[in-house]
């Protein structure tokens, strides 16, 4: 997974400034940034929903994104709906996806309209899990969710990482962030200003990472 | 005080639109009837209609039709007599929108003729429909009936009459009692055996015309 | 093929639709109305059921296309729902042809309900009918009605897809779609009486020329035509169904081979 040189501007906003990042296969990356930093952005730039104004990305086949909101057709039910998703990428663990993630076994078959927004996270988690992807795309994975389903969800990803697929999780959540990645990048203003390594998933590592993103989003940081 | 002002908002909407579909359906007799005797009229509204029918004039044609008979209730039931008038607008309106329309016809000679007293019209309108079906041999007679009856124009009788023998399936009794006009030897018993022969194709609820023309040619008779 | 899997898919999001479900009720409620109408009338009885008929059909598909697909469609894209679907091997090619599809084959369940509805209404209804009140009515007369009306909205669908590669938004899309149906609505009768004798005589010349122009070249929503020959028990010649089904499937594709260009190449 990879980029290079890319920009991207709506009207006169620069969105995406001149960014190059190459993801290690394997591992888990982080992208952190304040709003408007282009996390975003970048994120649809690599699935292929934005379309760069310059620049190369690299376009992969087995790549998924987990959304920001759980974005789901409401009159399906998730069992239907993950149905329909492994059938696309040629799998058949629609149940044991529906465990994994969680989700009551009475809801499955109810339509979506009816699911908190929790729920509806957990749905859109399974879908992004239904083709064992090698690149898995989390853009704030964890929102809707509660501690004890956080806690969860992150236990799920580090397996994932573990099975050899290729995360990049944008998160707001420094801790999050820490526990999972293995870099992450600062992002402002459209450029990546700073990967740092995370080493021991521990709770300084975090507030080094909460010194940083806040010293690259003063306004003079990058003058 | 602000919240018992929003109540008040919806019912005063729908009495102001109640009132506004009211004035309008008004204006529209109105216009019709100010502008009933002027051709230009009657074509402005068959195009205004059409551009609203769209894709179903058929439906349109049918609710004109429908207002025809509420139109003919009330000028009965509220003894209004001079609601009638406007049974001609709205048996050309939906004569312009389905041509083909057999109860327009029909209305055209009972009610129109002899409720309304429009003969001229009901003729005018009975002879588009012998263009539009050109096997209907009711179409013809009733317009030469018409006219030999009410307008008392026996040339145009003979004329629309003649017109029968040519049409497919026109039974025998008929096609007697059309050469007994067009001889001119017609009686008022032949007329009087025609309306009551066209009584029994009009429903009860719209026989008052006829039944009342029956009566004044058997007193003639007498 | 990915496009089968979301065509299915579209099938049963439709389907479970409270929307949907409304419009078959209505489908399969609308032989009574057309019952009750035309119990109302003297002789055209059969015409008058067909006219029902020939409404409704007209009435269901304009509400199917703007409350359901388009606000399908909308919710796709600009709430993001496409995002599930376009994940790979999915592309926005199979994504464009299986929802189109998709909301094909619920139209064509949608007219067949109401087709067998109001056939089964028919044979209880009018076949007690002598001749004369029947207006020449033919169960299959049905079936070509809701042929025609099913290839009408096919264009409007193409267009509704062609709307939505570029909109902005729900309501932007709402307002094209609902601007064409009301633009194919009263065109053509504005057109054919502005091309009158007494109205011509007065219209200039290049007026009347563009006015030809714009006729030929819009989608002809010319169910007045065909309604009101159905209705009277005529059948339509196999060489006009033929040039109707050409020009509606040729609007149907121009609008959505454009859509599915500007589509392909729009940021979502």
């Amino acid at each position: 997974m990879k980029v290079q040189s890319v920009c991207k501007s709506y009207k006169t906003n620069q969105v995406i400034d001149q960014l190059s990042l190459d993801f290690t296969d394997g591992e888990a990356h982080g992208l952190l940034g304040a709003n408007g930093a282009g996390k975003s952005t970048l994120i649809k730039i690599l699935m292929g929903l934005v379309f760069p104004d310059e620049g190369i990305v690299e376009s992969l086949e087995d790549i998924v994104l987990l959304p920001e909101s759980p974005y789901v057709p409401l009159n399906l039910t998730a069992y239907q709906m993950l149905k329909y998703a492994c059938s696309v990428q040629n799998t058949t663990q629609v149940e044991t996806l529906l465990k994994d993630v969680r989700l009551k076994e009475e809801s499955w078959h109810k339509p979506m309209r009816s699911y908190s927004k929790g729920m509806k996270q957990r749905i859109s988690i399974a879908l992004s899990l239904a083709g064992n992807p090698k690149y898995l795309i989390l853009d704030e994975p964890m929102s809707g969710l509660d501690a004890m389903g956080r806690a969860h969800m992150l236990k799920l990803f580090t397996k994932i990482k573990k099975q050899g697929t290729t995360i990049l999780m944008c998160s707001h959540a420094v801790t999050d962030l820490v526990r999972l990645c293995d870099t992450v990048h600062i992002m402002a203003k459209g450029k990546v200003t700073e990967s740092i390594v995370i080493k021991e998933h521990s709770m300084k590592e975090a507030e080094v990472l909460e010194n940083r993103l806040q010293f690259w989003s003063s306004e003079h940081a990058m003058d | 005080m602000g919240e018992m002002k929003k109540q008040w908002v919806l019912p005063l909407v729908v009495v102001v639109l109640s009132l506004l579909l009211f004035q309008i359906r008004d204006s529209s007799h109105a216009f019709y009837e100010q502008n009933r005797t002027q051709s230009w009229a009657t074509e402005y509204s068959a195009t205004a209609d059409r551009v609203l029918a769209g894709a179903v004039p058929g439906i349109f044609s049918d609710f004109l039709m429908l207002d025809v008979f509420s139109i003919y209730y009330e000028a009965q039931q509220a003894k209004k007599p001079s609601e009638m008038k406007y049974v001609n607008t709205y048996l050309s309106r939906a004569q312009s929108l389905d041509p083909k329309f057999f109860d327009v016809y029909r209305l055209a000679s009972s009610i129109l003729a002899y409720d309304a007293n429009m003969p001229n019209e009901a003729v005018a309108l009975l002879k588009k429909g012998m263009v539009q079906r050109p096997y209907v041999w009711e179409f013809p007679f009733f317009a030469g009936f018409l006219a030999h009856d009410l307008l008392k124009d026996d040339k145009l009788a003979y004329e629309l009459m003649s017109s029968v023998a040519d049409r497919e399936n026109t039974p025998v009794m008929v096609l007697t009692l059309a050469s007994r006009f067009l001889e001119s030897s017609s009686t008022k018993e032949d007329a009087i055996l025609f309306l009551k022969g066209l009584l029994q194709l009009v429903p009860e609820g719209n026989r008052e015309g006829i039944k009342k023309r029956i009566e004044a040619l058997k007193h003639e008779e007498n | 093929m990915q496009w089968i899997k979301l065509a299915h898919l579209t099938l049963f999001e439709l389907w479970q639709n409270r929307t949907f479900k409304t419009l078959l009720t209505v489908a399969l409620l609308t032989p009574l109305l057309a019952v009750g109408l035309s119990s109302l009338f003297l002789y055209d009885i059969g015409k008058v059921y067909v006219d029902v008929v020939a409404a409704m059909a007209q009435l269901l598909a304009v509400v199917f296309f703007i409350f359901l697909v388009v606000t399908l469609l909308s919710r796709d894209i600009f709430d993001r729902i496409v995002y599930v679907f376009l994940t790979p091997p999915m592309s926005r090619r199979d994504y464009y042809i299986g929802r189109f599809l998709g909301i094909v084959a619920v139209f064509v369940l949608l007219l067949l309900v109401l087709l067998l509805s109001s056939v089964l209404g028919a044979w209880l209804y009018l076949d007690g009918l002598s001749d004369m009140y029947q207006s020449g009515y033919k169960w299959n007369y049905l079936g070509q009605l809701v042929f025609f009306n099913f290839f009408q909205y096919i264009s409007i669908l193409g267009f509704i897809f062609f709307v939505v590669s570029w909109s902005s938004g729900n309501a932007e899309t709402m307002l094209f779609t609902l601007a064409m149906l009301i633009f194919s609505w009263i065109f053509p009768p504005v057109l054919a009486a502005l091309q009158s004798p007494d109205v011509m005589k007065d219209t200039p010349e290049f007026v009347v020329y563009f006015l030809q122009w714009i006729y030929d070249v819009i989608p002809h929503l010319r169910g007045a035509d065909i309604t009101l020959s159905i209705a009277h028990g005529g059948s339509i010649g196999y060489q006009d169904t033929f040039l109707y089904v050409a020009e509606h499937i040729l609007y149907s594709v121009i609008f959505f081979a454009l859509g599915l260009a500007v589509f392909k190449r729009r940021d979502l």
